[in-house]
């Protein structure tokens, strides 16, 4: 009798102190898992935010316009170095795909080294100011995932 | 025969507990499923967007649709002839599945490039004019 309840209390330990790793497992990995889709989300989200930044996207008179005015790209791929805070690991790109052929990198934050690329594209009204013609263009952004 | 009893007892509660975790992550599964909805549901709005906005021939592609729904010429072409070439030259620049319909307010098809069977669909881009309303529409295929 004292040896069933000896082995029953020792497998209730044993099932309990399982039970509490396995849970704090569960919860670490779902903590990371949820920071990650976060972070995942945050790029998705990346392609529909910045055709929205007023550093690229038309405006007339202090009214904006649902398209990227392709002279502040321009403007602004020679300066995106200081949105390296903003952006990370990423290449930002813009490619014509209905006029004449135009490309962009918008942003390079490409790293040396990286573990996992993700890329995720939309396409984007483009308005040429010079022209004042309205172009597709295919914004794709490219996450470096796994860089030190 | 009581700690037997005992053992099935327990051995019960983990597996119960086991069923009850596979559910519940079932469940968050699909959370991750309808946020994937919603950014495709986004991206094909702004693909619409972008398409009826662009200059073609000193005019749009919004007269284009138009013409090709009204059976008028566009640049000296049939309409949905001229929209046809243009759009498909789009997506396949794109390198991605993209299908298209345009549709008169009686529901007629003005001209549909369908290329996949399951997707997530834009919302209606009314083109209106004096002799109706027609709605543009993006689908981005999806696997199910």
């Amino acid at each position: 009798m004292l040896q069933q309840t000896t082995f029953i209390t020792m497998f209730v330990v044993i099932l309990l102190v399982l039970g509490l790793v396995l849970f704090f497992k569960f919860t670490s990995a779902s903590i990371d898992q949820e920071a990650y889709e976060y972070e995942f989300s945050q790029f998705q989200q990346l392609v529909h935010i910045f055709p929205s930044m007023p550093e690229v996207q038309c405006s007339k008179l202090g009214v904006t316009e649902d398209c990227m005015d392709v002279g502040k790209l321009k403007a602004f791929s020679e300066i995106s170095r200081d949105y390296t805070t903003t952006f990370g690991a990423k290449t930002i790109t813009i490619k014509e795909v209905y006029l004449s052929p135009f490309e962009l990198t918008v942003y390079d934050g490409k790293p040396l080294e990286w573990e996992e690329e993700r890329i995720v594209s939309t396409l984007v009204s483009l308005y040429y100011p010079e022209q004042k013609i309205y172009g597709i263009g295919k914004l794709e952004v490219r996450w470096y995932e796994g860089t030190n | 025969m009581k700690g037997q009893t005992d053992l099935f007892g327990l051995l019960l509660i983990v597996l119960v507990l086991l069923f009850t975790g596979v559910i519940i992550i079932g469940i968050l599964a699909r959370g991750g499923e309808r946020e994937d909805s919603t950014f495709l549901s986004t991206k094909a709005n702004a693909m619409v967007s972008s398409l009826v906005k662009a200059s073609s021939c000193e005019r749009r592609l919004e007269d284009a649709m138009i013409s090709c729904c009204e059976n008028d010429l566009f640049c000296y072409q049939n309409g949905c002839a001229y929209l046809q070439d243009a759009l498909l030259g789009v997506f396949e620049e794109s390198g991605e599945e993209i299908g298209f319909s345009l549709t008169r307010d009686d529901g007629s098809e003005c001209l549909a490039i369908s290329r996949c069977s399951f997707g997530v669909s834009s919302s209606g881009f009314l083109l209106k004019t004096e002799s109706g309303t027609y709605t543009a529409k993006v689908t981005l295929c999806t696997q199910e």
